[in-house]
This record gives structure tokens, sequence and C-alpha cells, in this order.
């Protein structure tokens, strides 16, 4: 069981509640990821729309249940291993998978969040 | 003690290397000793004042202070090649003492003696330690090198001074460099080199740890520790060992070399072996004499032994006998992965 509960925010927006509870599942079902990739989650839930799972996970920054955070993809296409409070602070070069270095200029940089409870 | 000359230099490394908490509970150990005060207003404080207090009152123990050093910078986040001795009477020679001797001759006691020296030496490499490792394994010893380079950095900002002409800022650094030989009783020698993201850098390193243990020891009398076989058993093996590894990235080659393929999770935090097509896939590419090139290994923690915490490593990304430990970890969370690796490799033989 997660130890994040989104019950109360269920209660403050009930128009957002279906979205809250899918999310509440959501992150029971991956207990063990504790970063959530919202690009992920979008593709998992199907019976809510993109824009309230996007204001959903908001609610969940605003009420200091998660932070944003920044990871980067390699060129294989995959998460580098590192996450960045500020897309400023990566450096210019990170190491793939397999330990060959990459260019972050070029690369994708995807907003996440991180479950704080 | 020589070393106490170094206590700036000590103290600047302590600051950079390790984190408040474990400055606090070197502190705390000694809580009630005159001189020994632990609450600071910033980790500045706690390392500058505090600790150096402490210390100069000899209300601890200056050594304590390097053991903080060692454990922050000699375990995790670098490079680990394994070679092991040729033959059984040469790995017994690898004793501490014979290794000084070699190293600098009938006075090395003197030598050693003042260890361990912090201070670098500019554009150059040095020793910086000699050492058992512990009293559990106490025909295990340590060489520490310490290295400094000036080195050129691109900061990534242009400018553009006219059409079809701009400026790209380069700014020099000073690079610490940390390489160790450590002896793995009964077989193992490994030549640790701290991660950078320059391969050359990597490999002249290594070189460079050779070099320096020539007086003792060359790499003609040993033979690279390879990890083919054990990764394959690793791989094979992965669902009856789900609660002490999962692996998340593995590069295969089939049995003629003529395919490389690579599986890597798309997140992170993956485990590979969720994936049934997946591990028939690599366990197709193997059953068919096909072997491993590159797997990254995540070793569990085990609340009651080691590793004390998660461990993820890279095993023969380049090299077949080295392994790349990502972050910081202890001593002996690191020679359980070495131990592991050794089960692997004999039951594989």
């Amino acid at each position: 069981m997660s130890p994040i509960n989104l019950g109360p925010l269920e209660k403050q927006h009930p128009d957002y509640a279906r979205a809250l509870r899918s999310l509440q599942v959501w992150i029971d079902d991956h207990a063990q990821e504790r970063v959530i990739n919202p690009k992920k989650v979008a593709k998992d839930v199907r019976d809510v729309t993109t824009a309230d799972l996007a204001f959903a996970l908001t609610l969940m920054l605003k009420a200091g249940l998660a932070r944003r955070v920044y990871k980067v993809v390699t060129p294989a296409g995959v998460l580098a291993d590192g996450e960045f409070e500020d897309p400023t602070g990566i450096p210019e070069k990170l190491p793939d998978r397999f330990e060959h270095y990459f260019d972050t200029s070029d690369a994708e940089i995807v907003p996440m969040f991180r479950l704080v409870a | 003690m020589a070393t106490y000359k170094e206590l700036d230099e000590a103290l600047s490394l302590v600051e950079n290397l390790c984190t408040t908490e474990q400055v606090a509970d070197l502190l705390r150990r000694h809580k009630g000793t005159k001189n020994v005060r632990i609450s600071a207003e910033n980790k500045e404080d706690l390392v500058r004042r505090n600790l150096r207090t402490a210390v100069e009152n000899n209300a601890l123990d200056i050594n304590e202070v390097f053991d903080l050093i060692r454990s922050a910078e000699e375990n995790g986040n670098q490079h680990i090649f394994y070679w092991r001795p040729s033959n059984s009477r040469l790995a017994n020679t690898l004793t501490l003492e014979h290794v000084a001797e070699q190293l600098w001759g009938a006075n090395w006691h003197k030598v050693v003696g003042a260890f361990p020296s912090i201070r670098l030496k500019p554009d150059d490499f040095k020793y910086t330690d000699l050492r058992a490792v512990s009293t559990r394994k106490p025909k295990d010893w340590i060489l520490k090198i310490y290295g400094q380079k000036t080195i050129t950095r691109a900061t990534g900002k242009t400018e553009t001074e006219a059409p079809g002409v701009f400026w790209r800022e380069f700014v020099e650094e000073s690079l610490r460099i940390v390489l160790s030989a450590r002896w793995n009783y009964p077989d193992l020698l490994e030549v640790r080199v701290q991660r950078n993201e320059s391969r050359t850098r990597i490999d002249d390193w290594h070189k460079q740890v050779w070099a320096m243990l020539s007086p003792a020891l060359v790499r003609s009398q040993f033979t690279e520790w390879e990890l083919s076989d054990a990764m394959k058993r690793i791989v094979l093996e992965a669902e009856e060992n789900s609660g002490i590894y999962e692996y998340r990235d593995a590069g295969v080659l089939d049995k003629g070399e003529d395919v490389a393929a690579n599986f890597q999770s798309v997140s992170d935090q993956g485990n590979l072996f969720k994936s049934q097509l997946t591990v028939a896939s690599i366990n197709g590419y193997l059953e068919a004499g096909g072997s491993m090139r590159g797997l990254s290994v995540k070793w569990l923690a085990n609340p009651n032994a080691e590793p004390l915490e998660e461990l993820r490593v890279l095993l023969s990304a380049k090299e077949s006998n080295e392994v790349i430990v990502y972050g910081h970890c202890s001593a002996g969370d690191l020679d359980y992965v070495t131990n592991q690796l050794r089960a692997f490799r004999k039951a594989a033989s």
C-alpha cells in the first residue's frame, strides 16, 4: 500500500475526483516507483483525459505530495540515471546505460514528479 | 603526526566529500568530551570550527578524520579492473610488507608511517596511503594514489563576434584524481579508478596505477579476471536469485559475434526480468552460445547482512574484467559484490 493518500484532495476538488482516483490506483499499483513519469501514467490510465491527469498531478505538487524533477533521455531513448531539481543544473554530458557519455544539449529533458511522502 | 601539517587540506576534503550527518556522527561518538561540540549553523561551521577544535585539542584522533575521507573516496563511483595473479606463489608474496619494501626499500616503515598524505602534487601523481584494509581481512591492503591535473573544459557558452565568426568559452579546472590498488586476498588485485566522462582518462589512469605499482609487481604477472561466464550465470539464474539481484540493462552478442543487441528498461528504475519476452530473448542468445557484453545489476539491500544498501554496478561494458560501481558505497558492500562475482564465476567454471 502506498503511503500517498489522495483522498483529501478528492474531497477538495470533486471535479477532478475521477482523475485523482485513477492516479491513486496507478501509484498503488507501482509501489516501487517513487518518480512518476506523466507520459507513462497517461498511457496506462485510459479513462481520464490527459488534461485532467495533468491537473491532478499539479494538485499533488501544490499539496506537497510530490515535487517536480527533471530527467534526461539518452540517445537510445531510455531515461539516464540521475534527476535534477532544475534543468539548468543538468551537466553538459551524462553517461548512458552503458557508460558512454552523450551531449545533453541535444537530449530530451522530461519533467517528472517525485513522490514526497 | 606529520599529517597535522595538512589539517587544512584534510578538513577541506571532509567538507567536500562527506555529508553533514557523517561529520556529526563522528563528533557524536565523542559527545561529552571536552572541546567536542556537535551543533552548528551549517556544514562549514561543523567542519571548520567544531571538527577542527576537536582535532586540535586531541578530543578525537586525527585518524578518525582520515577514516571519514577514506570511506568517502575509496569505495564506489569508480571503475574496478580485476586482475588475478598468474600463479599462487606470486599471490602468496603479495603482502603489505613485501609491496612496501619493493616500493620504498628498507626504510618503508618511515614512509608508510607518514601516510596518509593529503596534499596534491600539481600536475602529477603521488603515493598517499598504504594500509591494511580491516581486521576482518588482515591480508588485504590498499595502496592509494592522488593525482592533480589542470583540464580545459568547454562551458557551452558561445558568443557571435561577426556573421560566421563566434567565440566558444573554455575554462581551466583543477581535476583531483583518486586511484587505488586493492589486494583482495587470496586471489584478486583490484585496480580502482574514479569515474570520468573521458574514456581516454580512465585508460590512462588505469595504466598510471600499474606504472606506480611496477617496482613491486607488473601487469604481465597477472591475467584479466574475466566476467563473461559470471554474467551469463547471473542472467540465466535470475529467477532463483530474485531476492538477491535484478538486472536492468543487458548487452548480448550472438555466437558468431555478428549481431549485438542491447536491452534496456525505459525507466531508470526498471527491471528487465519483469518482461518475459526480454528474458526469453536474452536467454535464447545465451543458450545458443552467445555472450554478454555489458550487464547492469542491482544488488538488493539486505536488512541483516551486506549489502546494507542496494548497489548498482555495470559489468564488462568495455573490458571483460571491468566493473563500474555507480554510487558511493561502503567497503563491505563492495566486497560483497566481488564475493558474489567470485561465486558466480566459480560455479560457471
